[in-house]
């Protein structure tokens, strides 16, 4: 039979992982830019690569764009999606999530012009 | 030993009661027929009991579903196969599951997504027991229906319990915080 500490450590791994099944990710501020300036992209319908991602404003470094680019494709705001040519191109698309975010965001303009 | 042991079958005893008369109480509507409710809460309690602790839970949820058995619809011996099988059933579910997503005894590694499929795998298990039992013994005489709607009250009670239980989380944290200040 499992002792008390056993159950105490299920339960705190149950409770983490309960917490993040019904928890929406949240966007830290440089993620918010970078997303903030491919949405523009991807308004136009232009396609955007991970490389052009990389360089996509001067005020972060691109080894510091490509970090946070991970960290929103773990989070489930961005999918990169291989070249039917050359599957070294990888380009940045948005997802449902995506989507979700901004939509969230043009609610809140709305309502905050009331 | 023995008292941990006690304690536990009757902590889970009394929280499957608990449950079953929350769900009599709000989702009694819901009802298909007696065995079968499009939502039923005490099925979040055979998940995270098993999950939580192991083997002990199968004693805890039989006796707490022989409690709240109702014995003007069903005789002694049918009562006891169906707590049987209603405290059995998770456990084998739980562990094949966390067998197949190499899900370690402490839970160490427990997903978010794997949660939901621990709720599936055992709504599914339950159901399907439950419903070969009713035909065999020709109590339920709509097989297929019944194990879907039943289905879906388990994983539906799954999901609430697990809600409930972050609730339940974040107010304790808060409470904790606020006697720290």
């Amino acid at each position: 039979m499992s002792n008390f500490k056993d159950v105490f450590t299920r339960f705190i791994n149950l409770a983490v992982a309960n917490e993040k099944l019904l928890a929406i990710p949240t966007i830290e501020p440089i993620e918010r830019k970078i997303l903030h300036l491919l949405v523009t992209y991807w308004e136009r319908k232009q396609p955007i690569t991970v490389v052009e991602t990389m360089s996509i404003t001067d005020e972060i470094s691109t080894s510091t764009v490509f970090r946070y680019l991970k960290k929103l494709r773990q989070k489930g705001y961005v999918e990169l999606v291989q070249d039917e040519i050359d599957n070294r191109i990888k380009y940045v698309t948005p997802t449902k999530q995506t989507d979700q975010y901004f939509a969230q965001l043009g609610k809140l303009m709305v309502e905050a012009t009331k | 030993m023995i008292i941990k042991f006690i304690g536990s079958v009757i902590g889970i005893a009394l929280a499957w009661i608990l449950l079953f008369s929350l769900n009599n109480l709000a989702f009694s509507h819901l009802e298909l027929s007696h065995f079968v409710n499009w939502i039923f809460l005490p099925a979040g309690i055979r998940l995270v009991a098993v999950l939580l602790f192991d083997s002990v839970a199968i004693v805890g949820l039989f006796v707490g579903a022989m409690v709240t058995s109702d014995f003007s619809h069903t005789s002694l011996p049918h009562a006891i196969v169906i707590a049987a099988i209603s405290a059995i059933n998770p456990y084998i579910a739980v562990n094949i599951s966390k067998y197949f997503l190499q899900i370690d005894g402490l839970l160490s590694n427990l997903k978010a997504p794997q949660l939901l499929i621990l709720c599936s795998t055992a709504a599914v298990f339950n159901s399907l027991a439950h419903e070969l039992y009713f035909n065999s013994i020709k109590l339920d005489n709509t097989p297929l229906s019944n194990s879907i709607t039943m289905m879906i009250g388990d994983f539906f009670g799954c999901l609430i319990m697990l809600y409930l239980l972050s609730i339940a989380i974040k107010l304790i944290r808060k409470y904790i915080a606020a006697d720290h200040v």
